[in-house]
C-alpha cells in the first residue's frame, strides 16, 4: 500500500484576555475592566466554546465541507497538524489545563506530526517558573516571549506590566521549564528612542541567547492611546508638537531605518539570519507557524477573529465576544446541532487564480529568499514572466528586486519599502 | 396692474434671505407646509449645501391683503455673491421694489450696503425688515437707527420678524403691499420685456424669464432679441409657481413670468437684453445690457485622459444654461487635453467644478486660475492673456496691465489693523476709512483682482475672526509690473503651474509654491529637485527626499486580507496620480499649491 501523503494543516488559537491593554496595542484582547460577566467566567466560557468550536470546525473538515462553507475539491480527511500556535491577547493567562484541554481536543480530531512546533506568546509579567514547567507540560515546545525593550522607561511608556528584569528573569525561567526553542519579541521606532538605545535592547536580547528574535517597527494603529498621542505626528510629519506637552517625538522615516538596520548588522554578526522582513532565526529554527503564512499553506483559525485559510477560501471568525460565545459557549460538544460555525465567520473570500497569485508574490516577498519561479510555474501552470514581467523588470530596473537562481527577492532597499514594491503584484 | 407688485429681496449672506422667501410663499398659501422643501427657492444641491444662491428664479405668489383685495406678488431672488453682480443688477432692473432684511444681531453689512445701493441705483423703493428677532442677542432698536444712520432709509416703523420661526410674516407682505409701488407701463404699446435669466430645458429649449414693461407676449406671437438678434416665435407664456411653471395665454405690461419660443441656443437669450415684437418693434432697447466676460481662467482637465470627451460633453450641457460659462480647448504638456474655462469670480469656478465632479462623476485637475491680463508687445499688438503659459517672450513685452477691483471691507475697529496689513501684503491701495459707528469701518481699497481671487476671503475671515465681510467691483485695467513665475519638477518644467504674479513678490511666491509642493508631492524612489524661476533663473529651491520606509513589519495571526486591503489602497493612491515626466503628482495639488497657508 503506497503511503498516504498527509495534508499538513497549521492551527491559530486566539486568547483574547490581557491584564491591560498596552499603549499601543489594536489586538483583540481584553482586560479585565472590558468584561462585564467577570473575567474568570468569560475565560471559563471561553475555553468551553473553542472546545466546541473545534468539534464543529473539524467536523466540517472532514464531511469535505470546509468551515466557509464551500465545496472542498479535495478529500478533506488526512489533514496532519504541523503547528500549532496560541496567540492573544496574552495566552499565558490561561491555565496549564485549559491549553493542555485544546491541545487534546485538536488530537482528538486530527494527527498530530510527531515532531510539530507548538507555540505560545508568553508575556512576562504573567508567568512563574512553576506555570513554565506546567504548560510545558502540555506539549508546548516553543515560547514566544514580549520582551519589547529592555529598558524600564520605554516600558512604562509602552504600557507594559513588566520591567526589564522581570523579561530576563523569565526567559531563564522558561529555560529551566524545558524550552529550548524561545523567541524574544523586540520593538524599534519607540518615541524618543535612538539607534543606541536600540542596540542596547538587541544586545540585552543576543546576551540571553534565544533561538529566534522578532524586530517589529511601532506602528502607530487609530484607536489606541498612542494614536491620540501620536496620530498627528504621523499624518503629519512637519506638525508642530503640541507646546503644552513635552512627550518624546517618534522617530522620522530616516532615522527609523538607520536604528533598524544597525540593530539587523547586529544581529546578522550574532549569527541571527533575517529569514523575513522582521523575523531572525538561528540555524534551521524558523518560526514554522509564520512561514504557513508566507507560503500560503493551509491552516485554521480557531477563537474571537481568528482567520483561517482553507481550500483557497479565506474567512475569519467574528470579532464580537458575545456573538462568539452564544454561538459556542456551553454546547454539548458537536452533537449540538444548534451550533454552526457558519454563524460567526466574516469576510469569507474565495481566492480566485489572479487573488492566489497577488497573495503568492505579496506573501513570499516577505521572506528574504523570496520566491522560487519555479514554485509558481508549478502552482499555476504557467510562467511567472507571462503573467508579471513588465511588473518584474521595472521593480529590477528600479533596484528594489533581485533575480538570481531561479528566486525573486527583495533588494535591501526593496526591503525598506515592501509595500510599495507588493502593491506593484496586485492586478 | 396695480395689484401687482414686483420686488426682491435684498440682504447681506446669512441675513435670512431664503428663509423669509420661503414663509412668503408658506404665507401665500401656494403650498403647504408639507410640500415645502427646506428652502424652496434654492433647488440646486450645491446652493443649498454652501447657503447661497447661485442662478436668480422668480416665483409669482397670490395674497389676500387685511384690505380684502387679491393681490399678484412677483418675488424675484437676486444670486448673493459678487461673482454674480451683473445677473443681481438685471434682476433688480425688474423689480420695482425690495425688501432689505437685515440681520438683528449683526446690523448693517458690507454686502448690505452695496446691495441696497445697488437697489437705489435701479430706482427701487426699499422696505427694510429686521430678521432673527427670536435670538437673544438681537438689538432691534439699534439696528433700525443703525439702518437709518448708515443707509438713509427710514426704519423705524419696519417690521420685526422671524422667518425661522414665522413671526411677523403678514406684517412684511402688508409693508410690500403698502409701501412697494404698482408697476407702471402700458399694455397698448409694442412689447418691451427685459430677460433677466433663462434656462436651458431639454424638451422646451431655452425658457426665458422676463418683466414686460410695455406690451403683451402670447403664444405664436413672433418675437425678437434685441441685442442679439436672434428672433423666434412664442410657443408656450407663463408664470411661475414655486417650483413649476403654470402656462397661461397671455402677460402683460408689468407682469413677470416666461416664455419658450424652441430656442436650442442659450446664448440667443442673454440676461439683460430686451424681448420685442417682430410686427411691432419697440423704438429703443431697455437700459443697461452689456454682454458679460468672464473675469477668471484656469485649466480643466480630465484625471483620466480617456475622458476627455466626456468632459467636453459636461462642459457642453452646462454651458447650455450658462451663458457667462466659457471654454475652449487646450492643450498642456503636463496635463494632456483639457480646456481653458473662463468665469465670472472664483465661486462660479468652484460651483462649476463641483457640478462636473458631482453631476457628470468626473476626476479633474484644475489649474491655477487666473485672471485676465493685457500684454502690450513692443510692435504695438495688445494680447488678452489668459493662460498664463502662453505668455509671450519677455523681450517682446513692452508693459503689462491687470486687472483692479474697488473694494469695500467692512470691519471691527479692532481688526482695523490686521486688515489693513492683510491689504497691504495684497497690494492693496488705501484710499479710506469711513466710521459707521464707534466700533466699526469701512475700509476702501484698490486691489488687484489676482491677489483676491485664490484665498483673500479665507485670509479675510481668519484675520478677523469672522468679523469682516468683503465687497468688490471691478474698476479697470492699471499698467504693473508683472513676470511669470515657473516651476521645474525634477528639472522639468511644469506648465500648469506656471502664473503671473507681481515682480516684488516673486520670489516670496515662489519659495512659498516650492514648500507647498515639497509637502504635496510623496516621495519617490530618488530625490526630487522642485525649483521656481523667473526668466530662467531659479529664484528658490525645495528637495523631496527618496522614500526611505514603507513597509509593514507585524502582519498578525495570518490576517493577511488586512494587509491586502493596505496594499489595494496604496495602488489607488497611485491611481489618483498625475505623472509629469518620471513624478507623480497628486491631482490636486495644482490647486493646493496657490494656498498661501495664511495663519489659522
Amino acid at each position: 500500500m503506497p503511503v498516504k501523503r498527509m495534508r499538513p494543516l497549521a492551527v491559530y488559537v486566539h486568547i483574547p484576555f490581557c491584564v491591560k491593554k498596552c499603549a499601543y496595542c489594536d489586538f483583540l484582547s481584553f482586560p479585565p475592566e472590558a468584561l462585564p460577566a467577570g473575567s474568570e467566567e468569560t475565560k471559563r466560557r471561553y475555553f468551553s466554546a473553542l472546545l466546541a468550536e473545534t468539534d464543529h470546525a473539524a467536523q466540517e473538515l472532514r464531511s469535505g465541507r470546509t468551515a466557509a462553507g464551500t465545496e472542498s475539491c479535495q478529500p478533506a480527511d488526512g489533514f496532519e497538524i504541523r503547528s500549532i500556535y496560541f496567540g492573544g491577547g496574552t495566552p499565558s493567562l490561561a491555565d496549564a489545563e485549559e491549553i493542555a484541554g485544546v491541545i487534546a481536543r485538536l488530537r482528538r480530531h486530527f494527527p498530530v506530526a510527531p515532531d510539530a512546533e507548538i507555540s505560545m506568546e508568553c508575556n512576562p509579567g504573567t508567568v512563574s517558573v512553576d506555570k513554565l514547567r506546567a504548560l510545558r507540560e502540555t506539549g508546548i515546545n516553543r515560547l514566544s516571549i514580549g520582551v519589547q525593550s529592555f529598558d524600564d522607561t520605554e516600558l512604562t511608556l509602552l504600557g507594559r506590566i513588566h520591567t526589564a528584569a522581570g523579561a530576563e528573569r523569565c526567559f531563564r525561567d522558561a529555560r529551566a521549564a524545558g524550552f529550548d526553542n524561545v523567541n524574544l519579541d523586540l520593538m524599534a521606532a519607540l518615541p524618543g528612542q535612538t539607534a543606541e538605545a536600540l542596540l542596547c535592547n538587541v544586545e540585552r536580547a543576543v546576551s540571553l541567547s534565544p533561538e529566534h528574535i522578532s524586530l517589529y517597527s511601532l506602528i502607530i494603529e487609530p484607536g489606541t492611546p498612542f494614536f491620540s498621542r501620536y496620530g498627528e505626528e504621523v499624518s503629519d510629519p512637519h506638525a508642530a508638537p503640541r507646546s503644552e506637552r513635552t512627550q518624546p517625538h517618534l522617530p522620522d522615516e530616516d532615522a527609523e531605518r538607520e536604528m533598524v538596520h544597525a540593530a539587523w548588522s547586529r544581529l546578522e554578526e550574532a549569527g541571527y539570519h533575517r529569514y523575513e522582513i522582521s523575523n531572525f532565526a538561528r540555524g534551521n529554527l524558523r518560526c514554522r507557524q509564520n512561514l504557513v503564512y508566507w507560503e500560503r499553506g493551509e491552516y485554521l483559525g480557531l477563537g474571537l477573529g481568528a482567520a483561517s485559510l482553507l481550500d483557497e477560501t479565506r474567512f475569519s471568525n467574528t470579532r464580537d465576544l458575545k456573538l462568539y460565545l452564544d454561538a459556542f459557549a456551553d454546547r454539548a460538544a458537536a452533537s449540538d446541532a444548534n451550533a454552526d460555525t457558519g454563524m460567526i465567520r466574516e469576510n469569507i473570500e474565495r481566492l480566485d487564480e489572479p487573488a492566489r497569485m497577488e497573495e503568492f508574490m505579496f506573501l513570499g516577498l516577505r521572506l528574504t529568499e523570496g520566491v522560487q519561479e519555479q514554485r509558481f510555474a508549478d502552482t499555476f501552470h504557467r510562467e511567472i514572466d507571462s503573467v508579471y514581467g513588465e511588473t518584474l523588470r521595472k521593480l529590477v530596473r528600479e533596484g528594489l528586486i533581485s533575480r538570481r537562481d531561479g528566486r525573486i527577492f527583495l533588494t535591501p532597499y526593496g526591503t525598506d519599502i515592501a509595500n510599495y514594491v507588493m502593491a506593484a503584484f496586485l492586478f | 396692474m396695480k395689484n401687482i407688485r414686483n420686488f426682491c429681496i435684498v440682504a447681506h449672506i446669512d441675513h435670512g434671505k431664503s428663509t423669509l422667501a420661503d414663509r412668503l410663499i408658506e404665507k401665500t398659501g401656494v403650498l403647504t407646509s408639507r410640500e415645502m422643501q427646506a428652502q424652496v427657492l434654492d433647488n440646486m444641491d450645491i446652493e443649498r449645501e454652501r447657503g447661497i444662491t447661485i442662478k436668480s428664479q422668480a416665483v409669482r405668489m397670490v395674497y389676500t391683503a387685511r384690505d380684502g383685495q387679491e393681490y399678484i406678488l412677483n418675488m424675484i431672488d437676486t444670486p448673493g455673491h459678487v461673482d454674480f453682480g451683473y445677473e443681481v443688477s438685471r434682476s433688480l432692473a425688474a423689480c420695482d421694489g425690495a425688501i432689505l432684511v437685515v440681520d438683528a444681531t449683526q446690523g448693517v453689512e458690507a454686502q448690505t450696503l452695496a446691495n441696497v445701493y445697488l437697489a437705489l441705483d435701479h430706482d427701487l423703493e426699499v422696505v427694510p425688515v429686521i430678521n432673527k428677532i427670536d435670538l437673544p442677542s438681537a438689538e432691534p432698536q439699534k439696528v433700525r437707527d443703525e439702518i437709518e444712520d448708515v443707509i438713509g432709509i427710514e426704519a423705524q416703523d419696519a417690521p420685526l420678524i422671524s422667518a425661522k420661526v414665522g413671526t411677523g410674516i403678514e406684517e412684511v407682505l402688508e409693508a410690500v403691499i403698502h409701501r412697494l409701488p404698482a408697476p407702471k407701463g402700458d399694455a397698448a404699446r409694442p412689447l418691451k420685456a427685459l430677460i433677466f435669466d433663462s434656462i436651458y430645458d431639454s424638451y422646451k429649449g431655452v425658457i426665458v424669464f422676463c418683466r414686460l414693461f410695455d406690451g403683451s407676449i402670447r403664444r405664436g406671437m413672433p418675437v425678437r432679441f434685441m441685442a442679439t438678434g436672434a428672433g423666434a416665435e412664442v410657443v408656450e407664456v407663463g408664470y411661475f409657481g414655486p417650483g413649476r411653471f403654470i402656462p397661461c395665454d397671455a402677460l402683460e405690461a408689468g407682469e413677470v413670468g416666461y416664455f419658450t419660443a424652441s430656442i436650442k441656443n442659450i446664448a440667443d437669450t442673454r440676461v439683460g437684453d430686451t424681448v420685442t415684437g417682430t410686427e411691432q418693434p419697440c423704438e429703443e432697447a431697455l437700459p443697461g445690457y452689456k454682454k458679460v466676460m468672464p473675469m477668471v481662467y484656469c485649466g480643466i482637465y480630465p484625471a483620466d485622459n480617456a475622458r476627455y470627451g466626456e468632459l467636453r460633453d459636461a462642459l457642453e450641457k452646462l454651458q447650455l444654461n450658462d451663458a457667462s460659462l466659457f471654454y475652449e480647448p487646450e492643450t498642456s504638456q503636463a496635463l494632456g487635453f483639457g480646456f481653458r474655462c473662463g468665469f465670472l469670480g472664483l465661486l462660479h469656478l468652484e460651483v462649476i467644478e463641483e457640478r462636473l465632479q458631482r453631476e457628470y462623476d468626473l476626476d479633474l485637475v484644475t489649474t491655477a486660475p487666473s485672471v485676465v491680463y493685457r500684454v502690450y508687445k513692443t510692435d504695438g499688438e495688445m494680447i488678452e492673456l489668459t493662460n498664463p503659459s502662453n505668455l509671450p517672450d519677455p523681450s517682446s513685452i513692452d508693459y503689462m496691465e491687470e486687472p483692479i477691483v474697488a473694494g469695500e471691507i467692512m470691519v471691527t475697529t479692532d481688526y482695523i489693523g490686521a486688515i489693513m496689513q492683510l491689504c497691504q501684503e495684497r497690494r492693496g491701495k488705501y484710499l479710506s476709512t469711513d466710521y459707521i459707528e464707534q466700533t466699526r469701518a469701512v475700509l476702501k481699497y484698490e486691489l488687484p483682482l489676482n491677489e483676491i481671487i485664490y484665498d483673500f476671503f479665507d485670509a479675510l475671515k481668519s484675520r478677523s475672526r469672522g468679523y469682516a465681510s468683503f465687497d468688490y467691483e471691478i474698476k479697470g485695467y492699471e499698467r504693473s509690473e508683472l513676470v511669470k513665475l515657473d516651476i521645474l519638477i525634477n528639472k522639468e518644467q511644469v506648465d500648469a503651474l506656471s502664473f503671473i504674479v507681481h515682480a516684488d513678490g516673486a520670489y516670496e511666491r515662489g519659495k512659498k509654491m516650492c514648500e507647498r509642493l515639497k509637502d504635496e508631492i510623496p516621495r519617490h524612489l530618488f530625490e526630487i529637485p522642485i525649483q521656481a524661476s523667473v526668466g530662467g533663473r531659479v529664484i528658490a529651491r525645495e528637495t523631496v527626499k527618496a522614500m526611505r520606509k514603507d513597509v509593514l513589519a507585524k502582519c498578525y495571526g495570518g490576517d493577511i486580507t488586512r494587509k491586502k486591503k493596505l496594499l489595494e489602497k496604496q495602488k489607488e493612491g497611485k491611481k489618483k496620480m498625475r505623472q509629469i515626466g518620471s513624478v507623480e503628482i497628486p491631482q490636486n495639488a495644482f490647486l493646493n499649491v496657490l494656498k498661501l497657508g495664511d495663519e489659522d
